[in-house]
């Protein structure tokens, strides 16, 4: 439009607004960057680094010829079937992790050999534009679905699904472009109709870890690194990270109603893919600081909530020798952590706050107790039988603690250091053992 | 395991032409500045600030508030921000403006 525009960040974030320009064809974008996690900062902090740190820079970005003037780069297509490293299967995973190919995990290396095996599983031409994936706009292809398919460890009779799962990530609807998030959010496909049970896909007890599933799953995670161009730390932002990516089948023998993709408009033998997001390993808030509430105060608050909104108070709340197993764990993101420190909260006390604090109405821990269990307890016969104190013995709407004790929470400070966020797991029957690591001398 | 491949990149192919940004400004005196907004980040008070030093430091400035602008919704369809993009664009351009600020990403 011919207007200079400046993008103002927060610490951290510079890459990913230059990614997003970069998938919107702009090199170069002007990005100026806020000093640290401003979520936590009091406004007397804000407006000192504002003075002091950012302005200069929205200035500076505004008046200096920036690198992205006058450039009318076309980018050069490479041949998609190129070798681009010969070696050892270790050297090439080595280099593949240079390259930031990888998961992190070793993987298969895509030889032309295997790649072509998966080739002949599509009628597509190898060098056919499949779709152009958001945030990096690079081109999908038989054969670059296929390397990914390869690295995962699938099948070459995978490749119509993830054809497929591709096409669906690259719809505009899917919002690819968006899941760099520091929410952390997780793509996972849905397969249904009879490729389903044709290729192993699982629908039953365990299914993410079963069958195609797996291998299924991490494919998508490559394709989304390595032609989507999602990369961690750059503008693949989970505060907390990432588990795995997975694939569900539905079990449409056994499903009462119209099957997932029936009810979306296809055929009963029709077979999809359907691409979702989810963040539930834990949705980690982004804690704020006002005037009126600091951010240390916002934060115990914060994780206050997050433990009532865990799913299985009824168990939580059990102690005693017979009680069920607990443990709960904050992750906080180094300027939570340091908010709290400095408003002179000791883990301790956080734990403190938390077990006064976390309470639910009795009659909805009845609910939880009577309907979220296959136990015939009620709360009065678990008091009598000593798995909860007296003070359980309340009015319908009384407010009843939720923890058992401040020591089930375990606090560990991990994660993005320059985002504000906090993140609460709730496991059960486990609690945690700690053993010293003997290294070898 | 010692023996030799070749092996292909699993990288998706660069295809699209790359756009240049808009020229810089000589000086930021005597333009007018619109500020655009995602509603996140506390941006609504680091454009106050932005303000006061601009009124400090260069004279004549114009400031068109953010929000005078549509706001960008962070998450929301990416049609309707690409819509939204261009109705800013649109909004600039009738309004004279010499250069924005956009925030806040995070």
């Amino acid at each position: 439009m011919g207007i200079p525009a400046v993008v103002v960040t927060t610490t951290g974030f510079t890459n990913i607004a230059k990614a997003a320009g970069r998938a919107e064809g702009i090199a170069g974008l002007r990005v100026a960057e806020y000093p640290g996690a401003v979520g936590v900062h009091p406004e007397a902090l804000v407006e000192q680094n504002v003075e002091s740190v950012l302005f200069d820079r929205i200035v500076s970005e505004l008046t200096k010829p920036a690198a992205g003037e006058n450039r009318d780069a076309v980018g050069v297509a490479k041949r998609a079937n190129a070798i681009v490293c010969e070696g050892t299967f270790d050297e090439i995973g080595a280099y593949f992790k240079r390259q930031l190919w990888t998961d992190e995990l070793p993987i298969v290396p895509p030889t032309l050999e295997r790649v072509e095996a998966f080739l002949k599983h599509t009628k597509r031409a190898p060098d056919e534009q499949i779709a152009v994936l958001p945030q990096a706009n690079l081109a999908a292809v038989p054969w670059n679905i296929a390397a990914n398919a390869v690295m995962a460890g699938c099948r070459p009779e995978h490749m119509p699904v993830l054809i497929a799962a591709v096409e669906a990530i690259a719809d505009d609807t899917y919002n690819l472009n968006n899941i760099g998030s520091t929410w952390g959010v997780l793509p996972f496909l849905l397969v249904n109709g009879p490729v389903a049970k044709k290729l192993g896909i699982e629908h039953g007890a365990q299914l993410v870890n079963k069958g195609a599933n797996p291998a299924l799953g991490r494919a998508l995670g490559l394709i989304i690194r390595n032609i989507a161009g999602y990369k961690l730390s750059r503008n693949y932002m989970g505060t907390f990270g990432y588990p795995m990516n997975f694939v569900l089948a539905e079990n449409e023998a056994q499903c009462p109603w119209e099957p997932y993709h029936v009810e979306h408009g296809f055929d009963q033998n029709d077979s999809t893919v359907t691409a979702g997001g989810t963040v539930t390993w834990g949705w980690p808030p982004a804690i704020y600081g006002t005037e009126e509430k600091s951010a240390a105060q916002a934060a115990l608050e914060m994780l206050t909530i997050e433990v009532t909104k865990k799913p299985c108070l009824g168990r939580l709340v059990e102690r005693g020798t017979n009680g069920f197993r607990n443990m709960i764990t904050f992750l906080l993101a180094p300027p939570i952590a340091k908010a709290l420190a400095s408003a002179g909260y000791s883990k301790q006390n956080i734990r403190d706050y938390v077990y006064e604090h976390a309470r639910v109405p009795y009659r909805e821990l009845e609910f939880l107790i009577e309907y979220g269990h296959s136990e015939a307890f009620k709360i009065p016969d678990m008091v009598e039988r000593g798995l909860l104190p007296n003070e359980y013995l309340v009015q319908p709407d009384d407010l009843v603690r939720v923890l058992p004790s401040p020591e089930v929470i375990n606090i560990v400070v991990c994660g993005d250091p320059d985002r504000n966020r906090a993140m609460v797991l709730w496991g059960g029957y486990v609690s945690p053992v700690t053993k010293k690591i003997e290294m070898p001398l | 395991m010692n023996s030799k491949m070749g092996v292909i990149s699993p990288e998706g192919l660069q295809l699209r032409a790359v756009n240049s940004v808009s020229r810089h400004l000589d000086t930021l005196a005597g333009k007018t500045i619109g500020e655009v907004y995602n509603n996140h980040f506390k941006g609504e008070f680091m454009f106050q600030t932005y303000r006061r030093l601009f009124k400090e430091k260069f004279p004549g400035v114009k400031i068109i508030a953010y929000d005078r602008f549509p706001i960008v919704y962070v998450g929301g369809d990416p049609v309707a921000q690409k819509k939204t993009a261009k109705d800013i664009a649109a909004l600039a351009q009738e309004w004279g403006v010499d250069a924005i600020i956009s925030g806040n990403g995070g």
